[in-house]
């Protein structure tokens, strides 16, 4: 087993871990880290398939998640939040600190990795991926838009009903 | 390291973990949670089949749409559970809960 495949099978093992944490983890604090936890494991898994954009846009969104379910979880659930999940988080923080510097160094030498994995780079520049987005995906893209704002739209009416 | 094998090992065990969240808890955020495992799991098969198979780079697109997907079910859920919550004082993860009695 040579260094590349440590350092691809890395992110798969936290992946998978945090995986496992979310299912069993009895404070719901602890399983929403271990869910951007597994998010990030999974974006460095995308790098290796020469995916970054996507990378990118998952730890993007899956933060935003993380961040949503924390304060849903707070204010609606205060009960199912023990009184020392902060030293959970403790302990879960320098796991997320070296996953994202895991995956800062795995994308800066992405390139590297993927020349001694022996595979052609084809890599999708992001011109093409925003052409392909723009041109021939451009309808499922507006349904996709009118979806969210329509949500957006139907949870805050579902919110400020009084009757 | 040509393999798609553990692209999709990794899929399936997310899929997995998702299917057991989902039977075995009955409350909003951790049905939630199972439902994102279970998205990224959709997400890696299609990264995967889209790097090994079709290096067009639409499974990348199809990823991303997924995205989109699951936070529109996110706001739905919460929107939801936030009012049930104001309107019978209740936690919003006994709906499942009620739901099934």
């Amino acid at each position: 087993m040579n260094l590349y495949e440590i350092i691809y099978y890395i992110p798969i093992v936290i992946t998978l871990m945090a995986g496992f944490v979310v299912v069993f983890a009895a404070n719901d604090i602890h399983a929403v880290i271990a869910l951007f936890i597994s998010s990030v494991g999974l974006a460095c898994h995308f790098v290796f398939h020469n995916a970054e954009y996507c990378a990118l846009s998952m730890i993007v969104i899956f933060a935003g998640i993380a961040l949503t379910l924390v304060l849903f979880t707070v204010t609606i659930k205060p009960e199912s939040v023990s009184r020392n999940w902060q030293n959970g988080i403790r302990r879960l923080l320098p796991l997320m600190a070296v996953l994202i510097i895991l995956y800062l160094l795995i994308s800066y030498y992405a390139e590297l990795f993927i020349e001694i994995s022996g595979r052609s780079p084809g890599n999708l520049s992001l011109e093409e991926l925003s052409s392909m987005l723009l041109g021939e995906y451009l309808f499922p893209l507006e349904i996709a838009a009118v979806i969210l704002f329509s949500s957006i739209i139907g949870a805050a009416s579902i919110i400020r009903r009084n009757n | 390291m040509e393999s798609i094998t553990p692209g999709i090992s990794v899929s399936i065990i997310l899929l997995l973990f998702g299917i057991g969240i989902l039977l075995t808890r009955k409350d909003v955020v951790r049905s939630i949670m199972g439902i994102f495992l279970i998205y990224n799991g959709a997400c890696l098969n299609f990264v995967t089949f889209s790097a090994y198979v079709d290096p067009t780079g639409q499974g990348q697109l199809a990823a991303m749409f997924i995205f989109v997907i699951g936070v529109v079910e996110l706001i739905a859920v919460l929107a939801l559970s936030r009012r049930y919550h104001r309107n019978f004082q209740k936690s919003g993860s006994d709906i499942l809960q009620i739901s099934q009695e």
